[in-house]
């Protein structure tokens, strides 16, 4: 089923939702989309953004050479009308991404005869938009490294006596007689968990060592999230005595 | 006129060591404990990296401003990063070696702002043992939010304000600030960047 992430609330201006199964969604497609784009869509893209950007936060100065006779006017006749630009990536048929941006001219020069931006609803909105790029960051470093891993597991498949971890995935449905990953098997059970040790003594060290560096990476720099109320106190405290301390010295007389 | 200028920007997390160590603050579950303790050490590792990485760009110390995350206009910036780099902060030994170079520090924070994150801070930390403390942590985030946003646009003013010409700008913030953002505006930025500046949670190996 299609997972919606809203980014939108409720505010015409802003981006409408960005919707993205980032499950079903195939990075290997995306990359292969993206440079069909830019072949033969080189500036869609970016003008687009660019175009968007300038509307939510620079529109004052954008509308600053039409008189505020003209503006009341275009307002008034553009009141009732509305703009929808659809963009939808489809897999065999199912919608794997969309991003509808949908825009009611009369509001957004509204907005610019008033001089108001919303920086904290535009800041959140950035936050959502990192959040699913990072998402699918992420998965393609996943595909590339259990590429790297699936590598590893078929040469050991190919051999005469297969290592009893290797047959223990196989009839655990982890992996089949190419290496690949299948789904539900972890990876982390095989950098850090039960499986670990045999992953140890029979993949390349480097191999261990870069899984350990993404998900130590990972770890450190996602550590910081909504969800996760441990992390956000941890730093708070950790910020908490660094201000401290800097609020003690410079108060110090010199 | 400053829009060709190169600006150094270096996302950084803060270390336990940064806030000194504060033993007593943490929880003694061995599950937290192994959390904290792989974090510091990744935090450690970070630097070494930035640190390796900026030695390899030739930086002309002697004409190098550095702007730093936490440190406010206060007068007695050095004094300062070199009690910070003493509490064992590798964040202000780098600065202060940088110093010993010939880079000078700059006053990059407003303090009024500094002490609004704190006081925000304060009451995030004294109702986490109350029973709402999902409620506190979305107001803290909210708050503090909207506060990052003023102290970047401080931090900003304060580079361009204070930058003199012909020096390279090196820029230390959080990776939870935008600044950098805002930057481009003005400067070529150019990133130091050990580890991937990811921002938020997500499960990489079996998304």
């Amino acid at each position: 089923m299609l997972r919606k992430v809203s980014l939108l609330h409720a505010d015409p201006i802003l981006f409408s939702p960005i919707y993205l199964d980032a499950d079903k969604v195939s990075t290997a497609k995306l990359l292969a989309l993206y440079r069909f784009v830019n072949l033969f869509f080189p500036k869609m893209g970016s003008s687009l953004v660019k175009t968007m950007m300038d509307m939510e936060r620079h529109s004052e100065r954008l509308t600053a050479n039409s008189s505020p006779h003209e503006r009341r006017k275009l307002i008034s006749q553009m009141e009732s009308l509305s703009m929808d630009i659809q963009f939808s990536v489809c897999d065999g048929g199912q919608n794997v991404m969309e991003i509808s941006i949908h825009i009611v001219p009369s509001q957004v020069l509204e907005r610019a005869q008033q001089g108001r931006t919303n920086l904290p609803q535009y800041q959140a909105l950035q936050d959502h938009l990192d959040q699913l790029i990072v998402k699918l960051i992420a998965k393609e470093l996943s595909r590339r490294f259990s590429a790297k891993i699936a590598a590893g597991l078929k040469a050991l498949a190919g051999i005469k006596q297969v290592p009893a971890f290797i047959c223990q995935l196989l009839e655990m449905g982890w992996i089949n007689r190419d290496g690949q990953l299948l789904q539900g098997a972890s990876i982390d059970d095989l950098l850090t968990g039960r499986f670990r040790d045999q992953f140890e003594q029979l993949m390349p060290k480097e191999l261990l060592q870069e899984g350990m560096q993404i998900r130590d990476t990972i770890e450190t720099f996602f550590a910081i999230s909504q969800d996760d109320a441990d992390s956000l106190i941890q730093d708070a405290k950790r910020r908490h005595a660094l201000l401290e301390i800097t609020l003690r010295e410079t108060r110090r007389p010199c | 006129m400053n829009e060709s200028r190169r600006l150094i920007y270096v996302p950084i997390l803060h270390a336990q060591e940064d806030a000194g160590r504060t033993d007593s603050i943490l929880t003694n579950k061995k599950i937290r404990r192994r959390r904290i303790e792989k974090q510091v050490s990744a935090v450690e590792e970070m630097w070494k990296g930035i640190a390796a990485k900026i030695g390899e760009l030739n930086i002309p110390w002697d004409k190098t401003r550095i702007y730093q995350d936490g440190v406010p206009v206060c007068g007695n910036e050095v004094a300062l990063a070199r009690r910070l780099a003493d509490s064992g902060s590798p964040n202000f030994s780098f600065i202060c070696n940088a110093i010993q170079e010939g880079a000078a520090l700059e006053g990059t924070e407003d303090m009024d702002l500094l002490i609004q994150e704190y006081d925000l801070l304060n009451k995030l930390l004294m109702s986490n043992a109350g029973v709402d403390q999902a409620a506190s942590n979305t107001e803290y985030q909210a708050k503090s939010r909207a506060l990052l946003i003023l102290r970047d646009q401080f931090i900003l003013n304060r580079i361009t304000g204070t930058l003199q010409p012909g020096e390279l700008p090196m820029v230390f913030m959080g990776v939870m600030h935008r600044l950098d953002k805002m930057l481009e505006n003005d400067f070529s930025v150019s990133y130091v960047i050990y580890r991937l500046p990811f921002r938020s949670i997500g499960t990489i190996y079996n998304a």
